[in-house]
């Protein structure tokens, strides 16, 4: 294996606490090392002097495989005529499995370009936030043929008929961490999903609201308990990633005070809360649409407990799909073109897909991107906030370098904030904020602190052990123009792109955690459940670790299985 | 081989779309028996002795190897190759959409005409949709628009019509059964519905019209459609409105049709129309030879639907002019390469096409195409993934025995390796 040393390169590497400084990195097997010393055979130099080096960005919360979003390409066809960046190279039939595979899409990309689009910018790893566990199969086989970067998935449960039956039984906490630790072996994921906690099985029996206190059909159980459950289960069972919640009351007017009791009903418990832009809103004003990020904000900032991140909207066309059936029913008639699908899954989950376009005079849509720019300036601990558009439900993640120059140009955000509608404009507080991002405070959303909670130790920074998962900008004024076109992406020590093109295929790993649970207590009452109400057996619900790392193509051997050990917290 | 009896219980069924996976199957040698669940067609293609055939060039057998190479040879002087029939597994479909890229060819399914006549309408309007386990648990009505579909799905009663007990009731569930279409003398043993309104298959298209004015509130001034009493059809949605979990289902497959997703729509429409107010889901039946799951891979891979072409270097998809059998009538295919891993399907009549068959040992070939190659059936010869009619669940197919036939994926990637790296699309 080569030695490599990337000479003279400025490392920004929050998770060690480096902010600039000039040093060498050292690179070999496919891991960051320690400085080899004198004498050391180095293979190769590559002269990154001046330029910024950060560890591979790590994308927490982006709907980038499974059913639907499978769904959403097949229904997208607009986003599929004429957006083609994967274009005939005539050359790239040089053999194997460098073979570059057509593709596109902005807002409904195919999985190669997918993978291709996230290695551009630099990013070297995407987490799917919303797997159905009874799509679970279908969700790796794509995910297996997105190359380029790593991935893991969250499993959704919270509506699940099986959980709310042991809530409703009054089941005890082990029982139920039994359950969550089964269901995250059996599908092969890194963490847990609760999307309005309660409210996609309400659906099925008419539901049309559930608020955080009410109890729901035929069950009887609160959003309340299923956000408790599930947030102590995830803790005990030392999962790394808290319980990722998408609260109830997506979207509605007045949902900020969902949020805060969603905060509240975890009792101190690890919260990641996800894409809070959406459950940001207030009632104020003569349009009863107002910002409520400060108040959100505020809370956040004095509950370290709580992670968020703000799912950001742009403006422009894409298409919303999300689990949370009740609240994409109710949005359907925003859609945009004018066509939408609701699913009922498996006694399990749902799935909506509604298109929609973000304007900027809409007096709507141009607060929904102030409230996420509010939310992104006002929470402090950058270590507890991470950046997203909840890809593509607020905007592709292709956006992300004009979000993140947003972020770090105060006089290009205010350029922005006077082209929106003027109502809008006048409802937010946008303008008076004069924080502006650091390049440490950008590698802290985008890298150190996304690694962190999910567990990943040796990605995300630069320390010596480290996947050399790193990526080289030249620093520029335009940090949108910097962000977009990296001067070298490295996966696995590999140069995978070279000035905002991909140079070469790889196939990153699949992550997923190995909770410790009592197998012989869960398995008995799930195979019977399996056997006397699904229409699939316990043992083909499950996902095997050999159908991941044999994935893909026979014999291409692109499957790689890391799988995470987790530390069990307090009661048996 | 060995004369040992092995019994495997949760066995997977790739042979009609609902993919019921609790077979339990016995392998005694290389037979295979079915000895618990299953259905009459499941039986037919488990127990189907395995045969080994080889392969063939222009009707004469030769090795794997020299098959591989003039399959090769055909693809790389085509320039517009059609991978069509498609029926076989994930991995399956995978080697084909990589060898359609590569090549500039067209991939579709046998079974497309079918799937287009309800994917047209989601793209179009979207719909609502549910899968079996819901219909299976909460379903309290079931409409059945078309003929009786048993026999295409022949578990689909017992399995998510007529369950002993369900997520919410310990007795089985009181659940109305109608179906608007061709009367059927196997009404009983098939789908059993209470209430039958008959009518022609073409005249669907004004029933359903005049069925969802009905739900609307409005209706036909006529006292009968199509041969059907208007009254009848108000107390059928009259029913629909007060369901609480109503499915109505069909079989595109059967809406052979002109326009049929104009009924299609009307059916979207009104669930779309009744969820105003309660809750009603669409189950399309569908799914035979794994389309879904060819449909499922090819969306993925390329962002587009079957009937995709590569053949401008970027995916261009249409429904009309990249169906297999428009390219092969209007001659702008030049070569064929079909696929039908699950049973026997003869490939369409191509004249003057070389064609390359990968299909299971029994298919019919008369004349004999240019290569023969014969495959196993994933589920029985070898592992792989089939999804599902409701398109979210798919389920691992193992190997219940050693045929030695090999997979379409192994021999697709085998096909592409002899074919030279660099190949200009000029030439």
């Amino acid at each position: 294996m080569t030695l490599v040393k990337l000479a003279g390169g400025r490392i920004v590497d929050p998770a060690n606490g480096r902010n600039g400084d000039t040093a060498d990195l050292y690179l070999h097997d496919g891991m960051i090392v320690p400085d080899p010393g004198p004498g050391a055979a180095i293979d190769q130099v590559i002269d990154v002097t001046g330029k910024v080096v950060m560890a591979g960005a790590i994308d927490i919360h982006s709907h980038i495989g499974g059913g639907k979003v499978n769904l959403a390409r097949a229904i997208m066809t607009e986003d599929h005529r004429g957006h083609h960046p994967d274009l005939l190279d005539r050359d790239r039939f040089d053999g194997g499995d460098v073979l570059r595979r057509a593709g596109g899409g902005i807002y409904t990309p195919s999985t190669f370009a997918t993978g291709y689009r996230y290695a551009e910018m630099g990013y070297t790893a995407a987490f799917e936030p919303a797997m159905v566990p009874a799509n679970a199969r279908h969700t790796h086989a794509e995910l297996a043929d997105t190359p380029m970067i790593d991935k893991g998935c969250y499993a959704m449960l919270g509506s699940d008929d099986f959980l709310l039956r042991l809530l409703a039984e009054g089941a005890e906490q082990p029982r139920i961490n039994d359950y969550v630790g089964w269901i995250l072996e059996a599908v092969q994921a890194i963490a847990i999903k609760v999307v309005n906690p309660g409210g996609i099985n309400a659906f099925k029996f008419n539901g049309r609201d559930l608020h955080f206190d009410s109890p729901g059909p035929h069950y009887g159980v609160t959003p309340r308990r299923i956000v408790t459950a599930l947030a102590r289960a995830v803790h005990e069972l030392g999962v790394p990633h808290p319980l990722h919640i998408h609260c109830n009351d997506l979207g509605v007017p007045g949902n900020w005070e969902t949020t805060l009791q969603t905060i509240a009903g975890a009792e101190g418990l690890p919260l990641h809360l996800t894409h809070l832009q959406f459950h940001s809103y207030g009632t104020e004003g003569k349009r009863k649409f107002s910002s409520a990020a400060a108040q959100v904000a505020e809370v956040v900032n004095r509950t370290p407990s709580v992670s968020i991140d703000v799912g950001q909207v742009m403006f422009g066309q894409t298409v919303t799909a999300s689990g949370d059936t009740m609240m994409q029913y109710r949005n359907h008639r925003h859609a945009h073109p004018d066509k939408w699908v609701c699913m009922d899954i498996e006694c399990e989950a749902g799935c909506g897909v509604v298109p929609f376009r973000y304007r900027d005079q809409n007096f709507v849509n141009a607060l929904q991107w102030a409230i996420g720019l509010e939310l992104f300036l006002l929470v402090e601990d950058p270590w507890r906030i991470f950046l997203t558009t909840d890809h593509p439900n607020g905007a592709p993640f292709s956006t992300y370098p004009h979000l993140i120059r947003l972020l770090m140009d105060r006089s290009f955000r205010r350029d922005m904030l006077k082209r929106i509608s003027r109502p809008a404009a006048a409802a937010t507080v946008l303008g008076s904020i004069e924080r502006e991002y650091s390049l440490y405070e950008i590698a802290i959303l985008t890298r150190a602190g996304p690694a962190r909670a999910l567990g990943l130790h040796d990605r995300g920074h630069l320390g010596p052990g480290a996947v050399a998962d790193i990526t080289i900008y030249t620093e520029q004024e335009d940090k949108e123009a910097m962000f977009a076109r990296p001067d070298y992406v490295f996966k696995d020590g590999r140069v995978i792109a070279r000035n905002g093109e991909v140079t070469e295929i790889v196939w990153g790993a699949t992550h997923a955690v190995r909770p410790e649970f009592d197998r012989g207590s869960i398995e008995a009452p799930l195979r019977d459940y399996f056997e006397t109400y699904q229409t699939v057996r316990l043992g083909n619900f499950r996902v095997t670790d050999a159908e991941i790392e044999d994935a893909g193509l026979s014999g291409e051997g692109r499957g790689r299985l890391v799988r995470h050990a987790c530390r069990r917290i307090g009661a048996s | 081989m060995t004369s040992e009896r092995t019994l495997r219980r949760e066995v997977v069924c790739p042979f009609c779309g609902l993919a019921c996976d609790d077979l339990a199957i016995e392998r005694d040698g290389e037979r295979l028996r079915l000895r618990e669940g299953g259905c009459g067609r499941s039986r037919e293609h488990f127990e189907r002795p395995p045969q080994s055939a080889a392969p063939r060039i222009a009707g004469q057998p030769t090795d794997l190897s020299a098959a591989i190479a003039r399959a090769a040879d055909l693809l790389r002087g085509s320039r517009l190759p059609l991978f069509a029939g498609l029926g076989t597994d994930v991995d399956g479909v995978r080697a084909a959409m990589r060898l359609a890229d590569r090549l500039g060819g067209v991939v579709d399914h046998l079974g497309a005409d079918a799937l287009f006549r309800n994917l047209r309408v989601v793209q179009d309007a979207g719909w609502v949709v549910t899968t079996l386990s819901e219909v299976r648990n909460h379903m309290d009505l079931l409409l059945v628009i078309g003929p009786d579909p048993s026999a295409d799905y022949p578990r689909f009663v017992e399995r998510c019509v007529r369950p002993d007990r369900t997520l919410y009731l310990d007795k089985p569930p009181e659940r109305p059964v109608i179906r608007i279409g061709p009367p059927s003398a196997a009404e009983a043993e098939g789908l059993g519905a209470e209430t039958v309104l008959p009518c022609a298959v073409d005249r669907l298209p004004e029933v359903t019209a005049a069925l969802r004015a009905l739900v609307n509130g409005g209706g036909p001034a006529a006292s009968e459609i199509a041969g059907i009493p208007a009254d009848r059809l108000r107390d059928v949605a009259q029913r629909l409105r007060a369901a609480r979990y109503g499915v109505v289902a069909w079989a595109a497959a059967r809406f052979d049709f002109t326009a049929a997703e104009l009924t299609v729509q009307t059916l979207a429409a009104m669930v779309q129309d009744l969820n105003r107010t309660t809750r009603c889901s669409l189950l399309p039946l569908t799914g035979n030879d794994n389309l879904i799951g060819a449909n499922q891979v090819c969306l993925w891979q390329c962002g587009s639907p079957l009937r995709t072409g590569f053949g401008r270097g970027v995916p261009a998809h249409d429904p009309h002019l990249l169906s297999a059998r428009r390219l092969l009538d209007a001659g702008e295919a030049d070569a064929l390469v079909w696929i039908s891993a699950f049973r026997a399907v003869t490939p369409p009549a191509a004249s003057g096409v070389p064609t390359v068959v990968l299909a299971t040992p029994d298919t019919a070939l008369e004349p004999p195409p240019e290569v023969f190659i014969p495959v196993g059936t994933p589920g029985l010869d070898h592992a792989g993934q089939f999804f599902r009619m409701d398109t979210v669940v798919s389920l691992p197919l193992s190997a219940l025995r050693e045929s030695g036939l090999p997979s379409v994926a192994g021999v697709l990637r085998q096909i592409e390796q002899a074919i030279p790296a660099v190949r200009s699309r000029s030439e």
